[in-house]
């Protein structure tokens, strides 16, 4: 702001033409944002009031319109309003949604936990930290896609990997079945946080390399266990990141989720059964299956709605820490 | 008196040696958990190197670990099962360029956002935030038909191109990538750029070679974050017909038991993966730092 | 940034340039549906008035005669799904034997993905721009022709081909769309499912196959006595929801449990039918009662015949590819050599109360209606069809042939094992040929695969209520999507 300091009252044109150059350098950036997001978007969010199928797809924007039809299904099933039988799309979703809330705090808690804990780690002083710090980024470079067909394979209740070290360290004395029934929920989201964990890993290391370590030295000096000092130092230091993770995991929690699933239940089919079907997969299925696109619009609006509350709790969790920044 | 000082500080002495050794015993602790995380990260992917010299029986049982006949064929005959080949191409050039135009576009509107106090800036940057918190399931269908609509009416063919993949994922990263980098400019002192501009120098000039050069690290995780993010995009590549490794990989399976070669998709994966990986070690200082610079801020 | 802490100014600047944004959308809302009316008109006419339809079925024939005659070079773009376990090779031999007898013409082969195909297809039907020929799932067909993208072949194309009933029946039918007039595709090659078993182990157990698979009882009996004589072999393996064949797979046992997936007219679900719930009960209790392999519900198509091929399981559900499995040498990936590929045997599902059916699927071929040399393709077509390519072609990908005098020639008629499909096949059935047929088989999937969640949690048989339950669920929907 050093370089505009008159800040005292320019009419708007002044102002415009003072900061031609910032307008030559977004400009590539806001038609890019224009064609991408935000017209697609606005045009999403009117496509939701349609009934737009395969069969009047291509009457697009003009096809029947059905204002708040959908939104109205969905709120009646979730609050148990109107007819008896609820169409199973609509039980399906709401389904899916709940999935994916169990789905998005537990790989919050495995990716932020872990990662936290990988850090700390890894910023100990120890002799094979660099080959350590550059091994933990590897599952990143692997394209989800693969992620999911990897994890079908080790998650073979015969024969699989991962009942085979569970058996084979006594963990388990009897295989766990993880692709189907309630398990396969947890078989997706291990392999969704061992496919995040680097990211975090590596940002929460960023974070926890900048503290000065005179703050510890004090601390220990001042009698503070390993505890306290990092709940005293290290935690509330960490905060705006963890903050932005929290963003991060929230996002991918309610809009991730699909490559993995869709490789890992069935090799590309889509269903992971009642158990394990997101949103994402689920309102995918409605449109790209199903051909039902504005109600499957709608239940992208009903996502985002979802996402925005949560976004409501973390901005007011976190918003010390934004502000502090 | 002596005799209690000396005795006074050997006590000291050892309550220290207790709590070097406690703190002994904490750090090997953590050696061996660190061991354990980093074992069970290695272990899918190890799983994916041995599993690509399987045979399709071997691998399908999927029994053994280790192959008991490693066929080091399995990485011939992947190319010609699929034409991988166009696919590995199709996804370098198209993630290169997407990569390259994200940054420099980045790193201008990221610039200008971080030095200039514009009016529209912000609303710009809720709009930017904004985009990321709307799923891509609500865009992909008005996207899909504004590109027919774009290919049939102004003959710009953007469906099942690289170029419409490359104006896809450019808009696609654009967004993020620009408020990573603007978290970056921030970080940079303004001092530089205003004593360029007081011997002379452009505004643009002082951008080009006093910021960007300093910005180095910021913009190659950006660029990193940008590559590996569209190396793995599936939804819109498949549905806007482009041929990417994500769709392309998935010809290695199909409906019928018989269609489905899991080594050979085993071998794509680690062949896909080696690029990505070498880029990583190659980069990875300089990437460490600049998450470092831009986590922070 | 100070800026972030007038949140409401920003707030509002964001909804003015939305406002702006949906001012700008106005302009381009019309432009999209102004050219893309003709297709609409014509999916709109395809559905609702025969007539209409017809005049669009002569146009598109009378297009073939104003282009040019083939002379000089002609490109043919192919577009096929990986069939088989080296399918580029496949085809390629199929397109060099083509091209050698019909100079001139070259046909340019792309091969797609299962999960990308509908999509891509889909596109080019609504962009008018792609392949001239595509290979089609069979319950493509009725979908792509409702939307009016297929170009349907004229009576003398079809007779030159040996005409409809020179097809396998089940197979035809596929070509063919409700309410409409034509066949818009050529049966290419049919998927035929049956079971396969282990002679030596049905010898050893003193059984016959005909005794043994006859019907549901003595099936059961049947498992149950190889168990028991063979404790490291489960009786059958099949894949549950994590697969393609879900629907598939069920279907069978709704058919022969004397049930239909949709009522005679095809407008309404019926595959919650008592008879219909009976059979379904009946395949998922197979698990409930220890007959199959032990995480058979989690398997997908390739694990269940590998794990036929390990020698885990006595019978799997599965299709005529295993044959060339047990024919091909080890190191190419077969198993031969194994005990499996001695005593490969295939026999016919039991029959329930309603007879023994099979499912026949595989893949059509159509030529799309933006095809400029559909003279050349439908040339290629007949090539296809032929015997000599049916019979090369089909055996290469592990299938049987969709023609019924490939399927007499001595080379599969007299195979024991290929015989078993060749009369599966004759009483097959299929899915139905309504434009909406991709959705219904969506929602059944989606129904059943959560039923095989049920079957596996469920700790016992699952009662015939937790099975009615799915299945109406099911009816409801895909009643709502047939517009009941």
């Amino acid at each position: 702001m050093a370089l505009a300091p008159k800040k005292n009252k320019l009419s708007l044109w002044q102002r415009i033409r003072q900061n031609s150059l910032a307008y030559k350098f977004i400009a590539p950036t806001f038609v890019a944002m224009l064609v991408v997001h935000l017209i697609p978007i606005v045009q999403g969010l009117y496509l939701s009031l349609l009934d737009v199928r395969l069969t009047t797809l291509t009457l697009y924007l003009k096809a029947p319109f059905v204002g708040l039809k959908y939104y109205i299904e969905v709120f009646n099933a979730i609050f148990g309003i109107g007819e008896d039988g609820t169409s199973s799309r609509v039980t399906g979703l709401i389904n899916a949604a709940s999935n994916t809330l169990v789905y998005t705090i537990w790989t919050n808690i495995g990716t932020l936990g872990l990662g936290l804990i990988l850090a700390m780690l890894l910023n100990r002083n120890f002799r094979w930290r660099g080959i350590a710090r550059t091994l933990v980024l590897l599952p990143w470079v692997v394209p989800t896609f693969v992620t999911g067909t990897i994890f079908n394979f080790i998650w073979l209740e015969q024969g699989g990997l991962a009942n085979r070290i569970l058996l084979g360290l006594n963990i388990i004395d009897m295989p766990i079945t993880w692709l189907i029934g309630p398990n396969s929920l947890y078989a997706l989201v291990i392999a969704t946080v061992w496919r995040g964990l680097p990211f975090t890993t590596i940002m929460f290391l960023a974070a926890i390399q900048v503290i000065p370590t005179d703050l510890y030295e004090a601390a220990s000096l001042d009698g503070a266990n390993g505890w306290q000092r990092f709940r005293h130092i290290t935690l509330p230091l960490i905060k705006p990141i963890a903050g932005t993770q929290v963003l991060f995991g929230l996002i991918n929690g309610f809009y991730g989720g699909y490559n993995i699933a869709v490789q890992m239940f069935g090799g590309g089919t889509g269903f992971a059964g009642e158990y394990a079907d997101l949103l994402v997969p689920a309102i995918t299925r409605q449109t790209w299956e199903r051909h039902l696109y504005g109600f499957g619009s709608a239940a992208s609006v009903i996502l985002m709605g979802m996402l925005l509350i949560f976004v409501g709790i973390w901005y007011r969790a976190f918003r010390d820490s934004l502000r502090a920044e | 008196m002596g005799v209690s000082l000396s005795k006074k500080a050997e006590s000291a002495r050892s309550a220290r040696a207790t709590i070097n050794y406690k703190a002994w015993l904490l750090d090997r602790g953590g050696d061996i958990l660190l061991l354990v995380i980093i074992a069970l990260m290695l272990l899918p992917i190890i799983f994916l190197i041995v599993g690509s010299f399987k045979s399709r029986e071997e691998f399908a049982v999927g029994s053994n670990f280790f192959p008991s006949d490693w066929r080091f064929e399995n990485y011939s005959e992947m190319w010609t099962r699929v034409k991988f080949g166009t696919y590995f191409s199709n996804s370098l050039i198209i993630c290169g360029i997407t990569t390259l135009v994200v940054t420099i576009l980045a790193s201008m509107s990221g610039y200008a956002l971080a030095r200039f106090r514009f009016p529209g800036a912000g609303g710009l940057s809720m709009a930017i935030l904004g985009t990321q918190l709307v799923p891509g399931t609500l865009f992909l269908i008005p996207l899909y038909m504004t590109f027919l609509w774009m290919k049939n009416n102004l003959g710009i063919p953007l469906i099942g191109t690289n170029f419409g993949a490359i104006v896809l994922y450019v808009g696609f990263f654009l967004p993020i990538s620009l408020w990573i980098q603007r978290s970056f400019f921030a970080t940079i002192p303004i001092d530089l750029e205003e004593q360029a501009m007081v011997d002379g120098a452009t505004r643009f000039q002082a951008f080009v070679y006093i910021v960007m050069p300093l910005a180095g690290p910021g913009v190659i995780s950006t660029a990193i974050f940008v590559f590996l993010t569209a190396w793995d995009e599936l939804l819109f590549a498949w549905v806007l017909n482009v041929q990417t490794i994500p769709v392309g990989i998935r010809q290695f399976t199909g409906v019928a038991g018989s269609q489905n070669r899991y080594e050979l998709l085993s071998a794509a994966s680690v062949v896909i993966i080696l690029p990505v990986a070498a880029m990583f070690f190659l980069l990875q200082k300089r990437f460490i730092a600049g998450l470092t610079a831009g986590a922070v801020k | 940034m100070q800026r972030s802490r007038r949140p409401f100014i920003n707030w509002l600047t964001l909804l003015t340039l939305i406002s702006m944004i949906l001012v700008a959308c106005g302009g381009a809302e019309t432009a999209p549906t102004a050219t893309t009316a003709p297709a609409a008109t014509a999916t709109t006419a395809a559905q609702v008035e025969p007539t209409t339809a017809a005049t669009a079925e002569t146009a598109a024939t009378t297009e073939p005669a104003t282009a040019e005659p083939v002379a000089g070079e002609v490109t043919l773009k192919l577009w096929h799904m990986p069939n088989g376990a080296a399918p580029a090779d496949a085809i390629q031999a199929e397109i060099d034997a083509f091209e050698k007898a019909n100079p001139g013409i070259n046909v340019e082969p792309e091969m797609l993905d299962w999960g990308a195909a509908f999509q891509r297809i889909q596109t080019s039907v609504q962009g008018g721009e792609g392949p001239c020929l595509t290979q089609l799932g069979t319950t493509w067909n009725p979908t792509f022709a409702a939307m009016g993208g297929l170009r349907p072949f004229t009576a003398e194309e079809i007779t030159a081909m040996g005409g409809s009933d020179s097809f396998v029946a089940a197979s035809w039918a596929t070509s063919q769309l409700q309410g409409m007039e034509g066949t818009f595709s050529i049966p290419w090659f049919a998927d035929v499912r049956a079971l396969a078993y282990r002679k030596d182990l049905l010898e050893k157990a003193g059984l016959k196959p005909e005794d043994a698979f006859k019907d549901w009882a003595s099936f059961k009996t049947t498992l149950a006595t190889i168990q028991e004589q063979n404790p490291d072999v489960a009786g059958i393996a099949f894949p549950g929801r994590n697969d393609w064949n879900v629907w598939q797979n069920s279907s069978m046992w709704i058919w022969n449990s004397g049930g239909d997936l949709l009522s005679s007219d095809l407008s309404e679900a019926t595959f919650n039918s008592d008879a219909a719930v009976t059979g379904v009960s009946e395949f998922a209790n197979l698990y409930s009662s220890k007959l199959t392999v032990t995480n058979t519900l989690e398997l997908n198509s390739a694990q269940v015949d590998a794990s036929f091929g390990d020698g885990r399981t006595f019978s799997a559900i599965t299709g005529p590819w295993l044959i060339s499995n047990a024919r091909t040498a080890a190191d190419a990936g077969g198993w031969a050599n194994r005990t499996v590929a001695d005593n490969l045997a295939y026999a016919e599902f039991p029959a329930g109360p309603g007879g023994s059916y099979t499912f026949v699927g595989g893949s059509n071929l159509a030529i799309l209606k933006s095809c400029e040399n559909a003279e050349a393709a439908v040339k290629f077509v007949q090539f296809l069809a032929g015997n000599e390519s049916q019979l090369r072609y089909s055996q290469a990908i592990g299938m049987l042939p969709a023609t019924k005098t490939a399927q007499a020639d001595a080379s599969i008629a007299n195979d024991p094992l290929y015989s078993v499909f060749i009369s599966a096949a004759a009483k097959g059935k299929t899915s139905a040929p309504i434009a909406e047929w991709g959705q219904v088989e969506s929602v059944l999937n989606e129904q059943l695969g959560s039923l095989w969640d049920d079957v596996a949690t469920a700790g016992g048989p699952v009662s015939a209520e937790v099975v009615k339950t799915r299945l109406d669920q099911a009816a409801q929907t895909v009643n709502e999507l047939l517009g009941n």
